[in-house]
């Protein structure tokens, strides 16, 4: 505010002033990530900005981008734990512009905005999107966009001559894709609209009702297992190592172990469980986030193999865990498990201390 | 002997100086080229079987059993499991087979993974040939300097036996494995796999723990025996490769720090004998201590192998030599200096403050050229390029550094390894960087104590003792953090000292153990 008032008129840096003052406001200071818009093609667009001085709406655009390569060094040289938390983790997570386009971002009257809607709006021009969500904003995030929209009008195609008319196009996108964006995190980020709110509130909704997760403790169930519903141990393979070829590998073959809810420990004197626990066979699993998004993406469809490594690795894990406790416990052995041998056709009954090695069955 | 003769053939085991010999200092075994398996294997050979299986009859052994499975004849017509013999053959070739280094492709031999004392008979000896050093000797030794109680030892080592057998409670996959190999003995060997009578120390060792410092040596046994108990909870294959992975580790840590000391031991000694005033016995432990890291992670390591080597070759020339001549020089030998003037830290502190003293007797022209003498007539063995060192070095690099092989499909055999290849071409430098079982073995000693949470920063603790060294801020960046979160170990908490939880692999979140 300071900077805006008392510079001087010449200053070179007041321009900066309207950014720096949204940029300070809570949601954009969470989410201070942007794409590379003053790079590449664009760094080479922003000649036709020098051509005309007089124009106002130029003199803005110009601004737009001068700001947009002082943030972007700005954004380079700092660092810190906190400052590549929210950077990173964070912002993929919780990002109000990433999420998707059928979400809703407000309401007016009994008409629900989506997030394709306000982008639609923006996509036209700076001043549309501008009617559209005015209400929904702060003064210093209007009075921004006021300036923005002037640039954006300054920047059609008709005012440039027709061999730069193609990189006054491409500005433009950069100016809108930018409005879109800054509009997207300040609504959504006091609606806490993001990628994964969907997830989130269902999340919650399991941590309260456990009855909720019966798709998930079906899928993660099924992840476990084989196409006919056994359990794989294999007794060759270590951590960290993939399956032997079928030639090598040496599997125990078991009925399915159980996986269970694990009821919310109820004591006086401390906190509640903040998250949900799955019991597989006697080991407990924490149903982090990450894995119950994992496993709720797998029933709507997502391949196994496409599962983040972690995932994978985790459900590796729990499998090797799971062996551990298999390959010693008599009773499960003496039901219905064999070992198989590779592909050689045998495999191994077990029945107390004593095998017996027939043919395998054909499948 | 006098140094005139000791010089002419500085290297051969009869020439080191009794004193020198009997010191902790002395490499014994003197450790060749082997893996992480066949130490494993030697030692089931060292803690179960007797003479009849020793290292050299290995390979012998294993010839025989490649003959009678060709023939298909078990020895006394005995049953075992039943399973046919081309079963039997693919799995001895096949599924139970360790893959064999690149150059022994075409040669056809038993290579069975150490999964059950019984395997251990027939194979993984560290040549293949009736000559084979003693490796679980080695590992026998890192006990009896890691525990300084010597009534513990034999307990020790006799739980190593209880453990390393298959149980009624075993995987079903080794009592299965047990009961064909069983039946596949020769009449010779129907008695072996016994419980140790006891596992004697040498005095070197009875002597180094008068006085003596922080070694590796001491967290590895801590370790195994915390490994040693995971038994129950994993595959016997699982369990194995970790017990596979704390063995590598403290084998080559016990190694290197021994080069240390032998190096900060002879630099103590060119001090004095330059005429600078003798170390005192603390001075000297600190530099013997594991403090100083032996490597970085990270890091390239062939350099370090070799400094470390070098360093090792040079103090055990010099320190010889140095013997013969009090030998010859001070009145009433050497003896007259101290009673055992190398055994331990505060006997060598004594050691020192007497050499200061008789410096004047000795003839320290005579003593350099002699030195150079032997330097320059070997000069290969002093880079470490053949014998002695050579072998050392070539133990580091196997002992630590992930297995190489040319066999299709088991390229990720190992995965308790130390050192891997940075690259995929032959050349392609050793870095330090820990395999998923080698992290999840140390994350799990690192939490199986604790009380309270343990965080990045005592893992890096914990990795340091074993002289590795990495700070809890690089660990997120590094492969290791990667590592540590591909397998759940970590947790971000921001209370924690660099950001995360150590999350031990093999306990439940609320029932505990």
């Amino acid at each position: 505010m300071q900077l805006a008032s008392t510079a001087q008129s010449s200053d070179p840096i007041k321009y900066r002033a309207p950014y720096l003052l949204v940029s300070r406001l809570y949601h954009h200071r969470l989410f201070p990530r942007w794409p590379g818009l003053d790079r590449g093609l664009n760094r080479k667009a922003k000649s036709v900005l020098q051509h005309d001085t007089f124009a106002p709406g130029l003199e803005r655009a110009r601004d737009f981008f001068r700001y947009l390569s002082h943030a972007g060094s700005q954004a380079r040289d700092s660092s810190g734990e906190i400052l590549s938390r929210v950077r990173g983790s964070l912002g993929d997570l919780l990002d109000p512009a990433l999420s998707p386009g059928h979400t809703v971002m407000f309401s007016r009257g009994d008409q629900e905005f989506t997030t394709d809607q306000v982008e639609e709006r923006f996509s036209l021009s700076v001043r549309e999107g501008l009617n559209l969500v005015s209400r929904q904003l702060d003064q210093l995030e209007r009075d921004l966009l006021n300036q923005l929209a002037e640039a954006d009008d300054a920047l059609v195609e008709e005012n440039f001559p027709r061999t730069k008319s193609h990189h006054a196009r491409m500005l433009q996108n950069s100016l809108r894709q930018f409005c879109a964006r800054l509009v997207k995190r300040s609504i959504g980020g006091r609606q806490a609209v993001c990628r994964d709110a969907s997830y989130f509130q269902s999340y919650e909704k399991a941590l309260r009702d456990p009855r909720e997760l019966l798709d998930v403790r079906r899928q993660l169930k099924k992840l476990l297992h084989d196409d006919r519903n056994q359990f794989r141990a294999s007794l060759v393979t270590t951590f960290g190592q993939p399956v032997a070829q079928r030639s090598r590998d040496i599997v125990l073959l078991t009925s399915a172990v159980t996986v269970r809810e694990l009821p919310a420990l109820v004591s006086t004197g401390r906190p509640a469980e903040p998250i949900p626990y799955l019991k597989v066979d006697c080991h407990v699993v924490p149903l982090t986030f990450s894995l119950f998004k994992a496993l709720r993406e797998v029933v709507a469809g997502l391949h196994d193999a496409s599962l983040p490594a972690e995932i994978f690795a985790l459900l590796n894990g729990i499998k090797s865990l799971v062996s551990g406790h298999l390959v010693r416990n008599v009773v499960i052995l003496d039901e219905e498990s064999r070992i198989e041998l590779g592909n050689s056709g045998q495999c191994v009954e077990i029945s107390g201390e004593n095998f017996q090695v027939m043919e395998a069955r054909r499948q | 002997m006098t140094s005139e003769e000791f010089i002419q053939n500085p290297w051969k085991d009869g020439s080191g100086h009794p004193q020198y010999k009997e010191s902790f200092l002395n490499m014994r075994p003197a450790p060749e080229y082997a893996s992480g398996e066949v130490l494993l294997a030697s030692l089931y050979r060292n803690v179960g079987f007797s003479e009849k299986i020793s290292e050299g009859k290995v390979p012998a052994l294993g010839r025989d059993l490649a003959k009678r499975l060709e023939r298909g004849r078990r020895p006394g017509g005995e049953q075992g499991t039943g399973i046919g013999l081309d079963a039997l053959k693919n799995l001895m070739y096949g599924a139970l087979s360790s893959p064999k280094q690149p150059n022994q492709t075409t040669r056809r031999f038993l290579q069975l993974c150490p999964l059950i004392p019984d395997a251990a008979i027939y194979s993984l000896s560290a040549r293949l040939s009736a000559n084979s050093w003693n490796p679980g000797e080695l590992v026998k030794r890192l006990i009896g300097f890691g525990e300084s109680d010597s009534s513990r030892v034999d307990e020790k080592w006799r739980g190593l036996f209880h453990h390393l057998s298959v149980g009624a409670n075993d995987d079903i996959w080794a009592k299965f494995l047990t009961k064909e190999f069983t039946s596949w003995r020769t009449d010779d060997l129907r008695s072996e796999w016994n419980l140790p009578e006891s596992a004697e120390r040498s005095p070197a060792i009875e002597r180094w723990h008068n006085g003596s410092a922080t070694i590796p040596a001491q967290q590895f046994v801590r370790d195994l025996e915390h490994t040693l108990f995971l038994k129950e909870r994993l595959t016997r294959r699982q369990w194995i490769s970790l017990i596979e992975s704390i063995l590598r580790l403290g084998a080559a840590s016990h190694v290197l720090w021994l080069c240390r000391a032998g190096s900060a031991f002879n630099d103590a000694i060119t001090c004095v004998l330059n005429g600078g005033t003798p170390a005192s016995e603390a001075e000297l432990r600190r530099r013997i201590t594991v403090g100083d890291p032996f490597w970085r992670y990270g890091q390239v390591a062939g350099r370090t192998i070799k400094d470390n080597v070098q360093g090792f070759v040079m103090s055990r020339l010099a320190i010889n030599l140095l013997l013969w001549h009090c030998d010859a020089e001070v009145v009433g030998g050497v003896n007259a200096l101290s009673g055992q003037s190398l055994a331990s830290i505060p006997a060598m502190a004594i050691f020192l403050t007497q050499l200061a003293a008789i410096r004047g007797q000795l003839r320290m022209d005579e003593f350099h050229q002699h030195l150079h003498r032997a330097i320059d007539d070997n000069p290969r063995v002093v880079a470490g390029k053949e014998g002695i060192g050579s072998n050392i070095g070539e133990f580091l690099r196997h002992v630590l550094g992930q297995r190489q092989t040319s066999e299709a499909g088991m390229d990720s055999y190992d995965q308790g390894y130390y050192l891997r290849k940075r690259g995929n071409y032959k050349t392609a430098p050793w870095v330090v960087s820990l395999g998923p079982v080698s992290v999840l073995t140390l994350v799990h000693c690192c939490t199986h104590l604790a009380k309270g949470p343990r965080t990045v920063e005592d893992f890096c603790r914990h990795l340091a003792n074993y002289g590795i060294e990495i700070r809890a801020q690089d660990v997120p960046q590094s492969d290791l953090g990667q590592t540590l979160r591909n397998l759940g170990l970590v947790l971000d908490s921001p209370d924690a000292e660099g950001g995360m939880v150590l999350v031990s692999p093999f306990k439940s979140p609320i029932t505990g153990e």
